[in-house]
């Protein structure tokens, strides 16, 4: 028979050996915690024309979001057709955003709906054909009168005069690091007539035509001339800052599906996140944006959830012992075996908040509300395992009365193994199914699960039993514990007490 | 053959019927006796989309920013709470929300069908419940209640009773001699015996009850009442439901209006399912196939109870509704891999006795007796898990937990039953026919079976 009760330091080292560190680490760094616990940032979106979750998941790829979490969805009380988004051809100042609101809210307001005009200055890539990106004007017009369908031709009429703008980027802080490198010396020589003669002429309509012109050859004209010189016509006014450079209509697009995009990420999302999202989404075929709702949101997992699981596990754990203490009654000193499986329970829950806490700042492993659900798991199916071994062990009692209890405890063990091993088989098994074929979402729970698992059977096995050996041999702190001292025979065997009852 | 096996037998005929006629996809559902069932699988939010709503704090009630800021959580957690009832396992995803210094409640819940609107406009009563005495004259339903009119009968204009001296665990729905329901209710505490003494001071006058000022209920007081009542009114079952929702997790500090509304698509998608439903097959075939390998004939045995076992929980979850998500899937899963432990335990100690020489038949009495208690202490601590969570989650509102307490409980439960009952039952009915008494048929070496002459010197219990 082997001997698993004379080995039970080394059992004991190696469970100390995965436990400190981790206990060490979910002190110092604690767990990583995913979005169900922490707040993070929900952003509702209605594109220009639906989307699928893996195209969204690319799109948002360079604004590196933590843990994101797409989510399609569809309002209807929104149709698609009440959402236009209008492309200028520059960007624009205050005073003809209010010339262009004044325009649209002119036409679509009714006594009881505002029409919502709003701008974004969006770094966007030329319309067709090649070239650097400029930064631009987005009109985002939405919030029409409920049965109103607005046309694309309408609001191009409504937006054919427009008046000149300021240059609103010079200097200004949301000037992008692209438009800076624009003004570069090298273009400076080709253009320059041009605008001087926009400096110097305030309105005359030889130059409000020629800067058009150019604004126009921005698209158009790129890839007949060099990039050199396709930048030069934006760059050239951003560089010396006339007061009026003409603003055009460049494009109107119109919505077509009532389809939502909202995402949750762990990331703070700024307003100038909020603008790179915007002209990421513009840039893939146009799929402009309406940003329905940027919103910080708590936690879904209330705070007080992950403390209340705590403390039912604490609570469930002095039921246990009661229970346990009742149920061997027989035996000599029942509570030991409770505390001991408790103590088996602490170690397999430590073992897997401690793995995780590790995982957490080396591998980037997040838990989420899932975890609560493994760990309770784990939690119930440790006990349920040092149960059926201290059984075996209140049953060998009544017995082998003539053995130590140090012999009663090992055979106990060695008769239990086969159930042990097997059903933490089964168990890993079916985990193994779910890690192989359940898809990434539920990877963190099977991995908790598993861990948890192979910890419950090892303490169950290893621990639990060795720690009522020592327990009753006074051994470590235990000798703390015990009143008396263990009682040897002459020849050196230790007298063990007689169970109450026999059979 | 002992007496009852055959009555046990029919009996879990009889379940597994019960248990593919609830299991099957298109199933027509339970619809009579007054239940309403359709049996369809609810699927979580991220198999299957649902509905998200904004709700805003009421701007019409000009709440001031610090009583929202200490309120809002606990809005929260009585929305959880309601959308979730008793049992923890409807699976919503509530948050609480700031745009621009705005809070908000955003709640998204799984596979809405019906009328989303009625659902929602009904989570979101305040759900103040109020007791008045109109003197003489009866309140028409449905109204809205204005207590100046009644100053007389009831003092400064304040209920006699509100929602909160109600006892909570004792409002439920129940039906009248016609069938109709009706919301059967209890006082609490003190008010208990005021409000013995209330009605047996207003014999003849009117008692209206009103829920966030409607008057749902208005009838003369025929006598004292101190123990239950019940509030008639004119309910249908989903509002009586509804209402006793609402009285049992408490009224909302806050009132709330609908901000949007969207529905929302699955996270996961066809493809996930359909990965969680083959991972379920392969570790229910793994399992089966290593029981079968390692116990041979009482493997098979098991193997049926596992199946059973699979059915009848499945069954459950859809008659109490639990809604399955990719966890919920997994965790079922797990489960499968659980439920053999009794058996395991059973099988083990029946070998041993086997071995240790003795007949068949006296080697399964024995070895069910003696892994029995193991099977019950073991399962008995899981179950006083299940209950200490689920009395703590349903205390302090944490969903998650009740839905787990109950969900684990239901698996103990069946488990136990069929790896316990079931498999005994099918070993009892096989072993008096003599065909199973070879060796190998239990994973033993040949010659391992005692013959009856050998065993009968330690055949005693």
């Amino acid at each position: 028979m082997f001997n698993l009760v004379g080995k039970r330091y080394l059992f004991l080292i190696i469970s100390l050996i995965v436990i400190i560190p981790g206990t060490l680490s979910l002190i110092f760094r604690g767990l990583n915690l995913g979005i169900d616990f922490t707040q993070g940032t929900n952003i509702e979106l209605r594109p220009r024309a639906a989307l699928t979750i893996p195209q969204i998941n690319t799109l948002l790829k360079p604004l590196n979001l933590q843990s994101l979490q797409v989510v399609p969805g569809s309002n209807t009380s929104l149709p698609g057709n009440q959402n236009i988004w209008v492309r200028l051809s520059t960007r624009i100042d205050t005073n003809v955003q209010d010339a262009i609101t004044k325009a649209l809210q002119g036409k679509y307001n009714t006594a009881n709906s505002t029409l919502s005009v709003t701008f974004d200055d969006l770094l966007l890539d030329p319309l067709s054909g090649t070239g650097k990106a400029t930064t631009v004007t987005v009109v985002t017009v939405t919030k029409f009168a409920t049965g109103v369908t607005p046309k694309i031709s309408d609001i191009e009429s409504l937006l054919a005069n427009l008046p000149d703008t300021s240059n609103p980027g010079k200097g200004g802080p949301t000037s992008t690091p692209t438009a800076a490198t624009t003004t570069t010396p090298a273009t400076t020589p080709t253009v320059s007539p041009t605008a001087t003669t926009a400096v110097n002429s305030t309105a005359t309509p030889t130059a409000t035509t020629t800067p058009k012109a150019t604004a126009t050859a921005t698209g158009t004209a790129t890839p007949n001339s060099s990039p050199v010189v396709s930048v030069s016509p934006t760059a050239t006014p951003t560089d010396t800052n006339p007061s009026n450079i003409p603003v055009k209509v460049a494009q109107v697009y119109q919505g077509a599906t009532t389809q939502t995009v909202t995402f949750l990420t762990l990331s703070l999302i700024n307003s100038n996140d909020l603008l790179k999202l915007k002209a990421l989404f513009a840039n893939s075929n146009s799929n402009y944006v309406y940003v329905l709702d940027n919103a910080t949101v708590s936690a879904s997992v209330a705070s007080e959830t992950t403390r209340n699981a705590f403390l039912a596990v604490l609570a469930a754990s002095a039921f246990i012992l009661l229970y346990i203490s009742f149920a061997f009654r027989k035996v000599v000193r029942p509570w030991r075996y409770g505390a001991c499986a408790i103590i088996a329970l602490l170690h397999d829950v430590l073992v897997v908040l401690g793995i995780f806490s590790i995982l957490g700042w080396t591998l980037h492993v997040q838990v989420d509300a899932l975890f609560i659900t493994a760990l309770l798991t784990v939690v119930g199916f440790s006990v349920h395992d040092t149960i059926v071994v201290f059984d075996r062990i209140r049953e060998n009692m009544t017995r082998r009365t003539s053995e130590t209890f140090e012999q009663v405890v090992n055979a106990s063990l060695v008769q239990t193994m086969a159930r042990s091993l097997n059903t933490s088989l089964t168990v890993l098994f079916t985990l193994s199914a779910l890690t192989l074929f359940g898809g990434t979402t539920i990877r963190v729970f099977s991995l908790a699960l598993l861990i948890g698992i192979l910890s419950g059977t090892y303490s169950s096995i290893f621990n639990a039993s060795m720690l009522l050996v020592m327990w009753e041999r006074g051994e470590f702190v235990f000798k703390f514990f015990n009143r008396s001292k263990v009682t040897r025979t002459p020849d050196g065997r230790e007298v063990r007490e007689l169970t109450r009852t026999r059979g | 053959m002992r007496r009852g096996t055959l009555t046990v037998l029919l009996f879990i005929i009889l379940l597994a019927a019960a248990a593919v006629y609830t299991d099957l996809p298109n199933t027509p559902g339970i619809h009579i006796l007054g239940i309403d069932n359709p049996l369809t699988v609810k699927q979580g939010l991220d198999l299957q989309g649902g509905i998200s709503v904004l709700l805003k704090p009421d701007p019409a009630q000009h709440y001031d920013p610090s009583t929202l800021a200490t309120e809002m959580p606990a809005v929260r957690d009585a929305l959880e709470q309601r959308v979730n009832g008793g049992l923890g396992v409807n699976e919503p995803s509530i948050r609480l929300q700031s745009s621009n210094g705005q809070p908000a409640i955003l709640v998204e819940l799984p596979g809405f069908t019906g009328n989303q609107t009625s659902a929602v406009n009904s989570l979101l009563k305040t759900g103040t419940l109020e007791f008045w005495n109109t003197g003489s004259t009866p309140v028409q339903l449905g109204t809205t209640f204005d207590p100046t009119q009644y100053t007389a009968n009831n003092p400064g204009n304040k209920p006699w009773f509100t929602g909160t001296n109600l006892d909570a665990s004792q409002v439920y729905v129940s039906y009248d001699q016609a069938g109709r329901p009706q919301i059967s209710f209890e006082m609490k505490g003190d008010a208990i015996g005021k409000f013995g003494t209330f009605t047996s001071q207003n014999i003849g006058q009117y008692l209206t009850v009103t829920l966030d000022r409607t008057v749902i209920e208005s009838a003369s007081i025929n006598s004292a009442i101190t123990g239950p009542g019940v509030i008639t009114g004119q309910f249908t079952l989903d509002q009586a439901n509804q209402i006793v929702t609402v009285l049992k997790y408490g009224a909302l500090p806050i009132s709330l209006v609908i901000d949007s509304e969207q529905t929302i698509g699955a996270t996961l998608g066809q493809d996930s399912i359909t990965k969680s439903f083959i991972a379920a097959i392969i570790g229910l075939g793994i399992v089966m196939l290593f029981m079968l390998l390692y116990y041979r004939l009482p493997g098979i045995l098991a193997d049926i109870a596992l199946l059973l076992y699979a059915l009848v929980t499945f069954a459950v979850f859809k008659l109490i509704g639990v809604v399955l998500s990719l966890a919920g899937i997994a965790g079922f899963v797990l489960s499968i891999g659980m439920a053999v432990d009794a058996n395991v335990l059973i099988f083990e100690r029946v070998k041993e006795e086997l071995r240790a020489g003795r007949l068949l038949s006296s080697a399964i009495d024995v070895g069910w007796k003696r892994a029995w208690t193991s099977i019950r202490d073991s399962n008995i601590s899981t179950l006083i898990t299940c209950a200490v969570l689920y009395a703590f989650g349903s205390n302090f509102g944490a969903s998650i937990i009740v839905g787990f307490a109950t969900t684990l409980f239901l698996g103990v439960c069946i488990s136990m039953f069929t790896a316990v009952v079931v498999t005994r039952t099918f070993l009892n009915l096989l072993v008096p026919t003599g065909f199973v008494n070879h060796p190998a048929l239990f994973g033993l070496p040949p010659g391992s079976i005692a013959t009856a002459s050998l065993a009968r010197r330690n055949s005693t219990v």
